[in-house]
């Protein structure tokens, strides 16, 4: 098409006025008001079944509950302030380790007396606003009883073609101490005193298309040193117990990519999402995420399911017949190769000083999902839901 | 991206000379104040800086700065307003110049009476936006009793800057109507179009002509705001900077519509100056536009939804 060479002038001078061009509302920006957040979280693992149990009973597995506290402060048109706190406390079992059961199927013999443990996180970060960039800084703490971790990050946003443009970087690193609680009845040779620490950058890009269209890519690598195995949990090798054993160093990498789509005329959301990971033990994992959000008025409904499958860490197995050379063992069902499937439930309701929001999340591993070889018995099922507040002022 | 409650909230008032109307849709009362009071602020805002009738205005301290040694350094939307003004003259050929307001002291359309040519010879070496020594940001008008005006597209320029500021505040449907300088934030929230009147020429309260918007801004440029009939001849507020005599336009008025109200009004006004030698001037221009010429027909290549 033929464009004017008056109508092209006068545009030209027209959007060289400020203010002549609104700021993209969808791009971050610095918050606008102090806002408040409390979030109760109960969070319930199924009973391992008596089926799979070496008792040849049901057993108890984690049950936790969270409260956490978080805090925005816009202190002045470019600096904002946020503190983060949250307090778990669990009670249950979790699975020790794997032993052949009476006609060689793998059974899970769980962690004896119920376990009781309280976790208190911290964080506090800052945020500094330009015109085209943010860089914010953080600092968190996490406290167990057995496990201390420390760690800060760095990261910024920079802003391209009036903010329709989005690239992130981030970096951080955590140092963690591990110091576990001793059972010398049960397991005397418990390591005492470990420590890991991680680094990690990451990098994001992420355009908005049009007003309802917004895509994103992020890339990320993290490297961990230090001890990476579980001290409590040991492997079963040629009938004898062993500690669980990885390597010392992990190198991991992830990819993911995202789409939100409005839909005007039905005044919801499409939300896709996929994350690829691969670590250096070999597990790699595919995730795939579709949720879908419906405007109501004032309120919101918000239903979702997310896919996940992954394989298993090379030294990884339920139970091992013949010793490793490389002396790495574990029959964590984390490292072994599984799927799962959960969906979301969530309402949310906008009032004029807040929003109210409730979600409910089930999720199931395992069976009907696995993608090789013999399931691991300690696979987890679990389910929980949250309610919260968002209050502004 | 909730779609929340959503409230018309309209606020009247009266300003740069005009009857004004913000029309915007909001979850809150609170919002609403909070927005409106923004945009009367902003209103404010762009008015004492521009005014020629506040002594303290950018355009009066230009003004007083004319014919002496040194101009005045500027700052950044003033000098863009400049930057536009210039873009103005050359794309209109000289016909739209902000130095042109000094021949409101020969015209004067309450006496009925036309300007002695001298009065219009002793003004004319005044008047000329080629004279103005401009680089930016030092501005200067070199001769004394040289003037400025911002007034033939500062309320199109406000109308967007208020949409603007609607939008940055997450405003997603409204219109900003500012004495009939228009530019719509976006469609009512159930998507149907903002019924804009444009004003017939002859009957001031009645609307020639109505147009459906969903975007954009429209202006409209008109021969009735200002004029006299001397020997039954109708003499507009439309002056030649060139020869400082009133054009006798072939339409009555010109509406455009564009995505800036600013470039709307602008080639609205040049359509009207243009329209005496050049009635089509706006064809090429490819905006679409309403026309009424001087027998009040309709013209143009908008199609209202009533007449």
């Amino acid at each position: 098409m033929k464009i004017n060479n008056k109508l092209m002038a006068l545009t030209t001078a027209a959007l060289a006025l400020p203010s002549m061009i609104p700021k993209s509302t969808q791009a971050q920006s610095i918050p606008d008001s102090y806002k408040l957040s409390y979030r109760f979280t109960d969070y319930k693992e199924e009973d391992q079944p008596a089926n799979t149990t070496n008792t040849g009973e049901a057993v108890e597995r984690y049950d936790i509950t969270i409260h956490q506290l978080a805090f925005v402060a816009p202190v002045s048109s470019q600096v904002s302030l946020n503190l983060d706190v949250a307090t778990e406390s669990m009670s249950g079992a979790s699975p020790w380790y794997v032993a052949e059961g009476a006609d060689g199927q793998p059974v899970q013999v769980m962690s004896g007396a119920t376990i009781e443990e309280s976790r208190d996180d911290i964080s506090f970060s800052a945020n500094f606003y330009q015109e085209r960039a943010r860089i914010g800084l953080g600092v968190s703490q996490s406290t167990e009883n057995d496990y201390e971790s420390k760690s800060a990050n760095i990261n910024t946003s920079i802003w391209f073609d009036d903010k329709n443009t989005t690239l992130d970087f981030g970096f951080s690193f955590s140092d963690d101490i591990i110091e576990p609680t001793q059972s010398l009845a049960l397991d005397p040779n418990r390591v005492t005193n470990e420590n890991k620490d991680s680094e990690s950058i990451s990098i994001g890009l992420s355009q908005i298309v049009n007003k309802n269209l917004l895509v994103g890519a992020g890339l990320g690598f993290s490297n961990y040193k230090g001890y990476l195995s579980d001290p409590y949990k040991l492997a079963v090798v040629q009938g004898v117990a062993v500690r669980d054993s990885r390597p010392n160093s992990k190198e991991q990498l992830s990819m993911d990519f995202r789409l939100r789509q409005y839909i005007e005329r039905f005044s919801a959301a499409l939300h896709a999402d996929y994350r690829f990971y691969d670590n250096d033990w070999g597990i790699s994992s595919h995730t795939l995420g579709l949720g879908w959000h419906q405007g109501f008025d004032t309120w919101l409904l918000s239903v979702g399911i997310r896919w996940y499958d992954q394989s298993s860490a090379n030294f990884y197995s339920n139970f091992y017949t013949e010793e490793r050379a490389d002396g790495y063992y574990s029959s964590d069902y984390r490292l072994s190769a599984y799927g799962a499937l959960s969906y979301r439930l969530g309402v949310s309701k906008n009032f004029e000083f807040g929003t109210f929001k409730i979600t409910y999340e089930n999720y199931n591993s395992g069976e009907g999902m696995e993608s090789e070889g013999e399931l691991n018995p300690g696979l987890v099922d679990f389910h929980f839901f949250t309610v919260g507040f968002d209050y502004k002022f | 991206m909730t779609k929340a409650n959503l409230e018309l909230y309209s606020t009247r008032l009266r300003a740069m000379g005009s009857p004004c109307q913000f029309d915007i849709y909001c979850e809150h009362p609170n919002q609403a104040k909070k927005i409106t009071q923004q945009l009367i602020d902003e209103i404010k805002r762009l008015e004492n800086k521009y005014s020629r009738y506040q002594p303290n205005s950018v355009t009066s301290k230009i003004i007083q700065q004319a014919g002496k040694d040194e101009g005045l350094s500027l700052d950044n939307e003033t000098a863009q307003l400049l930057h536009y003004a210039d873009s103005l003259y050359q794309q209109s050929d000289g016909l739209f110049d902000i130095t042109s307001g000094v021949l409101r002291k020969a015209w004067n359309f309450k006496s009925n009476q036309l300007p002695a040519d001298e009065s219009l010879q002793v003004l004319m070496p005044m008047i000329g936006w080629d004279k103005a020594h401009w680089e930016a940001p030092y501005f200067h008008l070199p001769i004394a009793g040289m003037e400025i005006d911002f007034g033939g597209f500062v309320k199109e320029y406000t109308a967007d800057v208020l949409a603007t500021l609607c939008i940055n505040d997450g405003i997603q449907h409204g219109l900003i109507n500012l004495g009939g300088d228009i530019k719509v934030i976006g469609p009512h929230p159930n998507h149907s179009p903002w019924r804009v009147g444009i004003q017939h020429p002859r009957k001031p309260e009645t609307a020639i002509a109505t147009l459906d918007m969903m975007a954009g801004g429209i202006a409209t440029s008109g021969d009735y705001e200002r004029y006299m009939i001397v020997d039954n001849k109708r003499y507009s507020h439309l002056l030649n900077p060139i020869t400082g005599k009133s054009i006798q336009p072939y339409f009555a008025s010109v509406s455009v519509i564009a995505d800036a109200c600013l470039l709307s009004g602008s080639f609205a006004s040049i359509a009207m100056l243009k329209s005496h030698e050049d009635k089509y001037w706006l064809n090429d221009i490819g905006l679409p536009f309403l026309t009424v010429n001087q027998s009040l027909e309709l013209g143009g290549t908008l199609n209202p939804v009533s007449s």
